[in-house]
């Protein structure tokens, strides 16, 4: 626990360096934002024209999908600013051997690394996805109380902790294989499977999603709390999501003791 | 002897390498499929032990081992076997503990920030040590009067020269007061003023606070200048290790001998003798006493030939140093 919380005010630290070396660079922080803030507005107009030119998504209304696409946006600025230079920063240092640094550190050196992938980039991402939320819930006249606010604070948190477990099996496979950049376009494309209502999805991938390889956490569930149509299921994705992520943290210390740095 | 810091016994470590015979596309091709490894003994039975307050250098040539073996003792690599104990400790094992007591600079890769200012990296690792307060602002004190950087470290690092990049490198090494540092060639690439300047700091360090040092470098001056102990290392193993003094009577006891003349020599004139260089005006040839005394075969040159002055010196250390690589 005290490791955690040493972990996360470094994270703080970090991520205030981050945005100091962001200023350094102004106007690339700057366009940087904007470019997120189109990119993010790309996604939720491509679901609209999905949903406008087919039969839409079974169970879902309009609004009901905008407020889906404020949470997605909610989530994947969140991921991309907490995590989002991650990838890159481990495959360079990997590649380099400069993760050796890494290992003089007194943390866990994964700990270092989940901490150290602060990208302000995506804080524009964020308050899209605020703001559209927002506007969603206000249309639909949902009344959010403390329990629903705190169900999705906790999906937040398992989310999280499911998205770590992603990363570190990547930078576990990383340092046994050392480049690896497909492969991480196709972990991506795999996580897009949260980027839609799993009602379009067979039965059998339906509860999957929602148990045993909870995608769902990161959109569906929270959008499900919100409009009030969440059950026991919930419970079996929170845990599932902490099994995954205690399996990949052995899967990491395996993979680093056959950690084998860079000529010297 | 001294209270041991380090103690290494039979230390080894195997690394398997894939290796591809032929050069040209249809042999990487094969690689795809099939690919061939070999196991690489880059440490192979290293035995080291080192006392506390010592600064001791760790030399041999490239792919010798130095590097692995620095790895292994700070706890960045396992090794395959062997045993070790450093402060009580056995680095991969107890690393995140052990590490707190550690300090390492590897000269080729740095952990300053580099669009940042030294300062910055200075107080994450603040954070990081937990160090106190008192103890960070003392000690960036007496960094900054000892290397001369109070002006440096509030610049950007990617606007700062070498020499002071690998001073705010020591810096970010040792601020947590660490009792052993690992210096891996920290001297490489710089001038001879921040080279002098880097010396002086480790043996002002080592004296001040009785920090021990393991220097690894290439640059024989290092040594001389800061270590009374050495260990070489080549193939994986350790070939010597002792007083720098003796080292060079483990070669040989070799004299070199400059020779001026009053009148241009040829090298026929010259018969005889081992020449180093040779210049008509301006000889170096070496002698080995076994072969005859010192004095019979100075005597045969002072009178067969015109000399004007004359200068014996021990073999120098990098004579030494290639003669023990390549033995």
């Amino acid at each position: 626990m005290k490791t955690t919380l040493r972990l996360l005010s470094f994270f703080l630290w970090n991520s205030k360096l981050r945005i100091a070396r962001s200023m350094e660079y102004r106007f690339n922080f700057i366009v940087g934002t904007v470019v997120s803030l189109l990119i993010s507005g790309v996604g939720p107009l491509v679901q609209y024209l999905i949903f406008t030119q087919t039969q839409g998504y079974p169970g879902w209304s309009i609004q009901q999908l905008v407020l889906f696409q404020g949470l997605m946006l909610i989530w994947l600025g969140i991921r991309s600013t907490a995590f989002g230079d991650l990838k890159q920063n481990t495959m360079d240092m990997i590649w380099r051997g400069d993760f050796d640094r890494l290992l003089l550190k007194p943390y866990p050196p994964i700990g270092i690394i989940l901490t150290s992938g602060f990208n302000s980039n995506y804080l524009g991402t964020i308050l899209a996805g605020l703001a559209i939320t927002i506007m969603a819930t206000g249309s639909l006249h949902l009344a959010i109380g403390l329990i629903q606010i705190g169900l999705v604070i906790l999906c937040l948190i398992f989310g999280l902790l499911f998205n770590m477990a992603f990363d570190i099996l990547f930078c576990g496979i990383l340092i046994r294989i050392v480049q690896m950049g497909r492969f991480n376009d196709f972990l991506e494309n795999l996580l897009n499977f949260s980027h839609y209502p799993v009602e379009i999805f067979s039965k059998v991938i339906r509860i999957a999603f929602v148990t045993f390889i909870p995608f769902a956490i990161w959109i569906y569930i929270p959008a499900q709390v919100l409009l009030k149509r969440i059950d026991m299921k919930i419970l079996v994705a929170y845990i599932t999501c902490l099994i995954i992520f205690q399996l990949s943290l052995i899967f990491w210390n395996h993979c680093l003791k056959k950690y084998t740095s860079a000529g010297g | 002897m001294d209270e041991l810091i380090i103690d290494a016994k039979n230390l080894k470590r195997t690394f398997k390498v894939s290796q591809r015979e032929k050069t040209g596309l249809f042999s990487s091709l094969k690689s795809l499929i099939i690919r061939k490894y070999v196991y690489v003994e880059a440490v192979s039975g290293i035995n080291i032990q080192i006392a506390k307050g010592e600064i001791r250098g760790l030399i041999g040539p490239n792919g010798a081992g130095k590097s692995t073996t620095i790895k292994i003792l700070s706890g960045v690599l396992h090794p395959s076997s062997g045993l070790v104990k450093v402060m009580g400790f056995t680095p991969w094992l107890e690393r995140e503990e052990y590490v707190r007591h550690i300090g390492v600079v590897f000269g080729q890769k740095s952990q300053l920030w580099w669009d940042l200012p030294p300062i910055d990296t200075f107080s994450l690792n603040r954070k990081m040590y937990r160090i106190p307060d008192r103890v960070f602002r003392e000690n960036l004190e007496y960094f900054k009067e000892i290397l001369d950087i109070g002006n440096v470290i509030t610049r950007p690092t990617r606007q700062l020269s070498l020499g002071e990049r690998m001073k705010c490198e020591l810096v970010c090494a040792m601020l947590h007061d660490p009792p052993l540092v690992f210096l891996d060639e920290p001297t490489i690439g710089l001038d001879v003023l921040s080279k002098d300047a880097i010396r002086r700091f480790i043996k002002q360090t080592n004296q001040k606070k009785r920090t021990t040092f393991i220097l690894t470098t290439h640059d024989l001056a290092d040594i001389e200048d800061l270590c009374e102990n050495v260990t070489v290392i080549n193939k994986g193993g350790i070939i010597y290790n002792g007083t720098l003094h003796n080292m060079k009577s483990f070669v040989s006891n070799k004299k070199t001998v400059e020779i001026k003349f009053a009148k241009p020599v040829t090298m026929e004139m010259l018969a005889g003798f081992k020449l180093i260089s040779f210049n008509p005006l301006d000889v170096t040839v070496e002698i080995k006493p076994e072969n005859g005394s010192i004095q019979s075969k100075l005597n045969q040159l002072i009178s067969s030939l015109p000399v004007r002055d004359i200068n014996i010196n021990d073999i120098s250390i990098e004579e030494v140093i290639k003669q023990i690589y390549t033995a």
